[in-house]
């Protein structure tokens, strides 16, 4: 308690005094807040703009489609980001409480709307209305989120996600009909950190940010845990969050 | 309920937006008015919008936590409360950045009926609404039995739901641990939140097992609980407030003093940990932490249900035991100044309350005092004294000590024996812990002049009480109406007054409950100005919803 770090907010008011003294990292987080606040403006316009003036043909759909796909890409790159520095910070504090799973869900599907319609991908819950789990919603949101967006751009119709309990785990898995995953990610996806690889885009980071955040779950000895798979009730990639 | 009913009852809501940031009171605005709300209002400040509110009902406020230096979205829920301008309907939602949201949990009774984080989109704050207005609407009878301290058939809800398995039984579980602490049945809490704990850690649960701890004055096991918790999380601002008051049931003033400084650190404006503070430093004898702690205060409680002539009388009172204790230190001529210059300000401010002048002029001859200019603090007492003779009665409630003793002194000169007798032994009760105090309530007590009265306030309403509890309520009531002869304002004899009058009518005729109502509100309107902090709020509000439930239609028709 004594060794607490000073909010982001703080620490730029004393740095930016002395210019010869700026602690990047802290600038660094303090732009990406703003980024992800910028980013989903953009995208709530986005949203906006499909609603009133919605497509007319097929390229407009693609358009859509793209708008979403990569500003929400962006999105999820600023949240790995910020969560990836305050882990290394050991200043991610995890606040687990038990939420509706079919929140979480309905309001995910909403952030990927319009991806949705442009693509007309058809996506199945699969949970109980009255299922709830325990977890930090903040941190599984950008998770989620994450996925599905990545899901969608190789599901073909079909996309499922859904929820179950299994030996003490609440799972939450999202399941596409796409290609699947590439086999050098299915057998380790805990340790994405050596394969992350800055060549192939974000999708290794997210995995790694997936694995961090079912790590920091917790429950006596038990620890959250994420797997990959490919064939699933759909036949495309089936990834599953394991929270214990 | 189907989307189809939520866009419908969206389009009939009055929305207020409350945010320090035009560009997100525009964006939200654009938000609600796209999926249906006609009528969208905002405000830049929590000052703005508790206006608003005094003049509009609102369905529904959407209000950002966090605003620079000025009041927090929680300070604004809990005034709005206060003073009862929010439907028990209204949906009142809290826009949190991410991390932000532990500072508000646990920290209050009165929670929001949800959260969002930001930053969203229309569409997701759409779904979170919806799920806020479901819930809401879901849990009303067990909100409105909590309302009206029904307890046990909050209770009965509660577990009905958790038994169901329905989606809302976390948040039952939660109440139910809260209604058995409100309830004082801390063996069953304990009992519950251990239960609940050795299936899983979860925060709340570990806060509330604390408290439980902490009530059945297991203080070694409470402190573990919340030393634990704000080790996990620093944020956790609710865990500082309990291990602080621990600390100081443990007689440890100067850790609860650290406890609080370290919460202040964290959200540096709130109004009641800095008074909180002042009391801690005023007891640990550090005047400097206590002078600065009392200006926090009056800076941050400006414009707020918070603001009243007390915090000056503190700031002033803190400023001349400043000056006593280091007469000769360089600072104690600008403290002084600065403590006229506070009273000059409070004088400004409340131009037309006799109470004030009057604690003022009392506060002047202290100040004096201080300084040693005798002469001028006997015109002081002097003025003071003609001012009392003036006024029919007065309230002893929360009187800064040394004012109150000053004022004994005078009503003793003036030969009101009782009045003084009964103002001491109020002041010796609520300041026992204060040897300055104590000392010189003895040496007036001893000093002959003053007999004490056997019938004092006190003990009055410890027989009042009795008859109450023997269901003696005629004989309540009459000993009740005696104390209050003594001490009008008392807050705890006033409530206990009420009290009586509602149980009593239940063995009446009909036609008298006309005039126990007006007895009641009579009474009630005397301690309306007690601040939600004060030890009866929780009864005063309950008792106030006892009174409009039983008497609205013929409220009404009087109107």
């Amino acid at each position: 308690m004594n060794d607490r770090n000073e909010n982001t907010k703080n620490h730029l008011a004393d740095n930016n005094i002395n210019e010869h003294n700026i602690d990047f990292a802290t600038v660094l987080a303090s732009s990406v807040h703003d980024m992800k606040n910028s980013i989903t403006m953009l995208m709530d316009t986005v949203d906006v703009f499909f609603q009133n003036s919605p497509p007319q043909n097929e390229e407009q759909e693609q358009q859509f489609s793209t708008l979403q796909y990569y500003s929400s890409r962006v999105k999820n790159d600023l949240i790995h980001l910020l969560g990836l520095y305050r882990l290394q910070q050991k200043n991610m504090p995890v606040h687990i409480e038990e939420y509706v799973i079919e929140d979480l869900f309905d309001e995910q599907i909403a952030y990927s709307d319009v991806m949705l319609q442009t693509k007309h991908i058809n996506v199945d819950v699969k949970c109980d209305e009255d299922a709830t789990w325990y977890m930090d919603y903040d941190l599984m949101s950008g998770v989620i989120n994450n996925i599905i967006i990545n899901a969608l751009k190789y599901a073909q119709t079909n996309l499922s996600l859904s929820f179950y309990q299994q030996d003490g785990y609440g799972c939450i898995e999202i399941a596409d009909d796409g290609k699947g995953y590439p086999p050098a990610m299915l057998n380790d996806p805990q340790h994405y950190k050596q394969s992350v690889n800055f060549n192939s885009g974000s999708t290794s980071l997210g995995l790694y940010f997936a694995a961090q955040v079912a790590n920091l779950h917790r429950r006596q000895d038990h620890r959250g845990f994420i797997t990959l798979a490919n064939g699933g009730p759909l036949g495309g990639g089936v990834f599953t969050i394991h929270i214990p | 309920m189907t989307n189809i009913d939520l866009l419908h009852t969206y389009r009939k809501k009055r929305c207020l937006i409350i945010d320090d940031f035009p560009s997100m009171r525009t964006s939200v605005r654009r938000m609600l008015t796209q999926f249906g709300a006609q009528q969208v209002d905002t405000a830049a400040t929590g000052e703005e919008a508790v206006n608003k509110c005094a003049v509009n009902s609102y369905d529904l406020i959407l209000s950002d936590f966090n605003m620079g230096e000025a009041k927090t979205g929680q300070q604004i829920l809990e005034e709005l409360r206060h003073l009862n301008t929010l439907k028990n309907t209204a949906l009142f939602v809290m826009i949190t950045a991410e991390t932000t949201r532990i500072k508000v949990i646990g920290t209050i009774e009165h929670e929001p009926d949800g959260y969002i984080a930001k930053p969203f989109t229309q569409k997701v704050l759409q779904k979170r609404l919806d799920k806020i207005l479901i819930k809401k609407e879901s849990l009303f009878p067990i909100n409105q039995a909590i309302d009206d301290q029904e307890y046990e058939k909050a209770l009965e809800l509660c577990n009905t739901e958790i038994e169901s398995g329905k989606k809302f039984k976390a948040w039952c579980k939660r109440t139910k641990s809260k209604i058995l602490f409100q309830m004082e049945r801390y063996d069953e809490g304990e009992q519950l939140l251990t239960d609940l704990l050795s299936e899983r850690e979860l925060d709340w649960a570990l806060l509330e097992l604390g408290k439980v701890y902490f009530k059945q004055e297991r203080y070694r096991e409470a402190d573990e609980k919340f030393t634990y918790l704000i080790k996990k999380n620093e944020n956790y601002l609710a865990s500082y407030d309990w291990l602080a008051k621990s600390q100081e049931e443990q007689g440890n003033l100067k850790k609860s003093q650290e406890i609080i400084e370290e919460a202040l650190a964290i959200l540096p404006n709130s109004v009641l940990r800095h008074k909180k503070l002042g009391t801690l430093c005023q007891k640990n004898n550090d005047h400097q932490g206590a002078k600065k702690a009392y200006r926090q205060v009056i800076k941050h409680s400006t414009n707020s249900i918070h603001e009243k002539p007390d915090n000056y009388y503190t700031l002033a009172r803190s400023l001349t035991l400043s000056v006593n204790a280091n007469p000769d230190s360089r600072e104690s001529k600008k403290d002084a100044e600065e403590a006229m210059k506070i009273i000059e300000k409070v004088n400004k401010k409340y131009p037309d309350d006799k109470e004030v002048v009057l604690q003022s002029t009392l506060m002047e001859a202290y100040v004096h005092r201080s300084q040693n200019n005798e002469e001028l603090a006997d015109a002081k007492i002097q003025k003071a004294h003609k001012m009392i003779k003036a006024m029919d009665d007065f309230s002893a409630e929360g009187l800064i000590p040394e004012l109150g003793i000053e004022r004994a002194k005078i009503e003793l000169a003036r030969g009101s024996v009782d009045v003084a007798a009964n103002l001491l032994n109020y002041i010796s009760d609520e300041h026992c812990d204060n040897p300055t105090i104590m000392d010189e309530i003895d040496t007036l007590f001893s000093s002959g002049a003053l007999k004490v009265s056997k019938e004092n306030t006190i003990k009055i309403n410890k027989n009042g009480i009795a008859f109450f509890q023997d269901k003696n309520f005629n004989e309540a009531i009459i000993t009740f109406t005696n104390a209050l002869k003594l001490s009008p304002n008392h807050v705890g004899l006033n409530l206990n007054l009420v009290q009586t009058l509602l149980e009593s009518v239940k063995e009446k005729e009909a036609d008298k409950t006309r005039e126990v109502e007006v007895l009641c509100r009579t009474h009630m309107k005397r301690v309306s100005h007690i601040p939600p902090n004060h030890r009866q709020y929780a009864r005063f509000r309950m008792l106030s919803k006892r009174i409009d439930n039983r008497y609205k239609p013929t409220s009404e028709s009087h109107e």
